[in-house]
């Protein structure tokens, strides 16, 4: 029986024992080869009462050696109170230092904690008033009123340290300050619920879901970008009051390696760079101040030259540039017009040699056929001259194979000439018979008068006379004609001819086309064989000339549009010198008042000189030296960060990091929270325990 | 039926426990609240479960509660901050209640001493986590809260189930019934010199 009572809660412890031993023990890890980077980090952990007072005081080593191969190191410790925080083995300690001597394979950590009794950067103080009257925390807890609650963090690292730095003139000047680890803190805190109107000047405020007020604190304990002290707090009206718990964390910090600090470590470098700058620009100053005083006489003269100068200028501007612009505001009006006019007769241009082009094909054809028509025309008249050389041939045989030139040659002169033949003959036998008849005598007398009237009758022996005569010159025509027609024709012809092919003549190089037909016919052949070889490059001149239209065109169009903006400035300038003239007279009226006033500089540069630059001067020498010492303190600061800021130290090449944690905690009368659950668990057990005796003891 | 009835019963006024628990704590502002339930019911059962007298289980679960108190502070004070250091902690706790059940001779109910590791362990392992150097102040706080309300419960629940049950029926009731006496299981003149007044009481 006891056996089983004892065995089954082992088996039990056994289980649970080992499964959260093995939980444990899964977490190893391995890896190979060399070089260790050690990272060592140190919490200073100290409790604070509500009042202030340092309670406990711990401090947290973690040593993380990350990479592969052996880590021998000794980092610095306090030794009160340590325990090793990663496994059951003791720490390995000598001469004050943690001695580590492992093989890392990967990363290995290693933590202690300890108790610490070293110095504190920040010394903190807290105060309490309630409705006005000083209180200590423990009299708040359970009160209502209007609580003030008020902290102070000093920086008191401070250590006397020699500052150099510029004296503005030159030099440098050497000064001990008290030059603190740079700190930077924050502090937390949540108000309860029975906290109202809760309020702070220094903190960010938030609610934190459950009635109460969070409050951030944000701290920069670093002269001189801030205080070496701190003070702060909040109030609020409260009931049943308590002490909220606050945590303040603060760390050193590297005022020139921060981003957020370096800006103003930048600035306290270019104040004191600024200082020197200011206080030699201000010596040079007065030295120009006291050439001012004589450029100020040249000053007045140029200011009398400039101010006739600049009376000219705006009578110039108002009498000739602005009626000048306003004609070139006109000018240019008719230049755009034209421009524009331009372009539309660019474009028609365009037009017109693209029809031109687009008709070149049609006009090649035609030049082709006048050319073929003008070889025709020279041939045609060869033929014609050849015609006309044999024209005297044909014609007398036309002539002579005529029936009525046969007639006439051959029947009616022959005719002609017997008719005259016989008529003569018959003429020669009446003037035989008149004859034969003046012998007849005797007749009556009526009859012979009438013989001897014809026998006797002159006139009619002259008629017979010349009728004989007439004949024979007939015959003598008639042969005459005869004879001579053919010869006639062939005359005829022959002058026919020879004024025909003197008309149509024979070509030949160089004669006048105006001499002859076949002249005129081959020029006009070598003309039209010259303008149909032409007409390829006609039409490749056509279409340079389209080309180059549309490109005239093109250009019209910028030309016109240059033209209207040409326009369009013109008029500007032509207003904009109206208000240049008026400007001017401006300007011209000015400088009469700047020649009137400008002998003052003369003597306001004297008091410049006196009361400005020189005093510049030694405000320059302050600014320097105080920006330079600031800047030279945050230097000292920074070397402290780096070098000084560890709670104890920290192995040698190994990067080095402190945090310092202040729990101020709280008064909410706990202790006597507890002390009353504490007495109502007993009663009740009492009461129970009674009640159950009182009734056994009636049951029984 | 009666049983069951009785069950019902116990289980109501723990429930009423529970309210007015939480009420008090914010009348009285004893900061109670967040272990009210676990620590009312926590009691019942101590007051419940049918193994020995009421007190032996009361004590053995405040031995319990002890314990792991004590391995929380060990684990504070001297043990790694590792699983290790936990698994040591509660290695240290069990062998305490073992130890304790060891020397109690069976007096001590190892169901109810681990019920108080339980309750104690989950109610306080977060808060200690948080803030382990504080493990004085906070380990307090949160086992006062706690012993009030397991108190409250364990009233409740001993004055809810005190009344006496046929012995014809005790066995039958063991399995269903809250605050049955023990006496099948145990020897008589144990129950004799048990002189503190349970829910378990025997009828002779």
């Amino acid at each position: 029986m006891n056996r089983t009572i004892l065995v089954r809660p082992l088996a039990v412890a056994a289980v649970l024992a080992a499964g959260l031993v093995g939980t444990g023990a899964a977490s190893a890890a391995t890896g190979t080869a060399s070089g260790v980077d050690v990272t060592n980090t140190e919490t200073v952990q100290v409790y604070v009462s509500p009042d202030g007072k340092l309670g406990d005081q711990h401090i947290y080593e973690q040593l993380v050696l990350t990479g592969h191969g052996k880590a021998d190191l000794a980092n610095p410790i306090t030794t009160t109170g340590l325990r090793n925080l990663d496994g059951f083995s003791g720490v390995d300690v000598k001469d004050g230092k943690q001695v580590v001597d492992t093989t890392v394979d990967g990363e290995k950590q290693l933590r202690t904690v300890s108790d610490y009794h070293g110095d504190l950067p920040l010394k903190l103080s807290v105060s309490y008033k309630l409705d006005g009257k000083p209180v200590k925390a423990a009299d708040i807890v359970g009160k209502s009123g209007h609580l003030d609650v008020s902290y102070t963090i000093e920086n008191v690292s401070g250590k006397p340290t020699q500052l150099t730095f510029a004296d503005g003139k030159g030099g440098t000047v050497t000064k001990t300050v008290n030059v603190p680890i740079p700190m930077v803190a924050s502090m937390s805190t949540t108000t309860p619920d029975n906290f109202r109107n809760v309020s702070s000047k220094e903190a960010s405020m938030g609610g934190d879901g459950h009635g109460g007020t969070m409050m951030q604190f944000t701290l920069t304990l670093l002269p001189p970008v801030g205080p070496a002290t701190s003070t702060f707090g909040y109030s609020a009206d409260i009931t049943d009051g308590v002490v909220p718990r606050a945590e303040i964390s603060a760390l050193p910090v590297d005022p020139l390696g921060s981003p957020t600090f370096a800006s103003a470590a930048s600035s306290y470098k270019g104040g004191a760079d600024t200082g020197v700058e200011l206080t030699s620009g201000a010596l040079k100053m007065d030295a120009g101040l006291v050439k001012l005083q004589g450029g100020a006489s040249d000053l007045v003269a140029g200011l009398i030259k400039l101010h006739d100068g600049a009376g000219q200028l705006s009578t110039g501007l108002t009498a000739t540039a602005v009626p000048g612009a306003a004609k070139l505001a006109d000018g240019t009006s008719q230049l755009d017009a034209g421009g524009k006019k331009l372009k539309d007769g660019a474009g028609q241009l365009n037009d017109g040699l693209h029809q031109l082009k687009s008709k070149a094909p049609q006009l090649a054809d035609g030049v082709s056929q006048i050319y073929g028509g003008q070889k025709a025309l020279a041939e045609g008249l060869r033929q014609l001259y050849v015609g006309v050389e044999g024209l005297p041939s044909q014609v007398r045989d036309q002539v002579n194979a005529d029936p009525d030139y046969k007639f006439l040659t051959g029947t009616l002169f022959p005719r002609l000439l017997n008719i005259n033949a016989n008529g003569k003959s018959t003429l020669t036998s009446v003037r035989a018979d008149m004859e034969a008849l003046s012998s007849i005598t005797g007749l009556s007398g009526g009859d012979q008068a009438k013989v001897d009237k014809v026998t006797s009758d002159a006139a009619a022996h002259g008629s017979l006379a010349d009728l004989a005569d007439d004949l024979d010159s007939s015959s003598s025509v008639v042969n005459t004609i005869a004879s001579q027609l053919p010869v006639m024709v062939d005359k005829i012809t022959a002058g026919i001819k020879a004024q025909l092919t003197a008309a149509i003549g024979t070509p030949t190089k160089g004669c006048d086309p105006t001499a002859t037909l076949r002249c005129g016919a081959s020029a006009l052949v070598d003309g039209g064989k010259q303008l149909d070889e032409a007409v390829p490059q006609l039409r490749s001149g056509v279409n340079q000339l389209a080309a180059g239209s549309t490109k005239l065109a093109a250009g019209a169009g910028t030309l016109s549009d240059g033209l209207g903006q040409a326009n369009s400035g013109a008029h500007q300038l032509a207003d904009g010198l109206g208000t240049a003239a008026d400007g001017a007279g401006q300007i011209n009226d000015g400088l009469g008042t700047a020649s009137d006033g400008a002998p003052q500089i003369v003597s306001g540069a004297k008091k410049l000189s006196v009361k400005g630059s020189q005093k510049i001067a030694a405000a320059g020498e302050d600014t320097a030296q105080s920006y330079g010492e600031m800047y030279a303190e945050l230097v000292a600061e920074a070397k402290r960060a780096n070098t000084g800021a560890m709670a104890v130290g920290a192995p040698q090449g190994a990067t080095a990091l402190t945090a310092y944690d202040f729990v101020i905690t709280g008064a909410d009368g706990q202790d006597s929270r507890n002390v009353t659950r504490s007495l109502l668990a007993g009663g009740l057990l009492v009461v129970a325990a009674g009640g159950v005796l009182l009734r056994r003891r009636f049951r029984a | 039926m009666r049983a069951t009835l009785s069950s019902l019963l116990t289980g109501v006024l723990l429930t009423v426990a529970v309210v007015v628990v939480i009420g008090v704590s914010s009348a009285l502002d004893l900061e109670i609240e967040p272990y009210a339930l676990a620590g009312v019911l926590a009691g019942g059962i101590v007051a419940l479960i049918p193994d020995r007298s009421a007190w032996s289980r009361l004590a053995a679960f405040a031995i319990g509660f002890v314990a792991v108190w004590i391995g929380f502070v060990l684990r504070a004070a001297l043990l790694p901050d590792t699983e290790g250091g936990r698994a040591a902690g509660a290695v240290v706790t069990l062998l305490i209640c073992l130890v304790a059940v060891a020397l109690g001779r069976s007096r001590l109910p190892l169901s109810a001493m681990l019920l108080g590791v339980a309750l104690f362990s989950a109610a306080y392992e977060a808060a200690f986590v948080a803030n382990e150097p504080e493990v004085a102040s906070t380990s307090l706080d949160a086992a006062t809260a706690l012993i009030f309300a397991v108190a409250v419960g364990f009233a409740v629940a001993v004055v809810a189930s005190g009344r006496r049950v046929p012995a014809e029926s005790r066995e039958a009731a063991t399995d269903d019934a809250p605050g049955v006496p023990l006496r099948s299981t145990r020897p008589r003149r144990r129950e004799l010199t048990d002189t503190a007044a349970t829910n378990t009481e025997v009828t002779r």
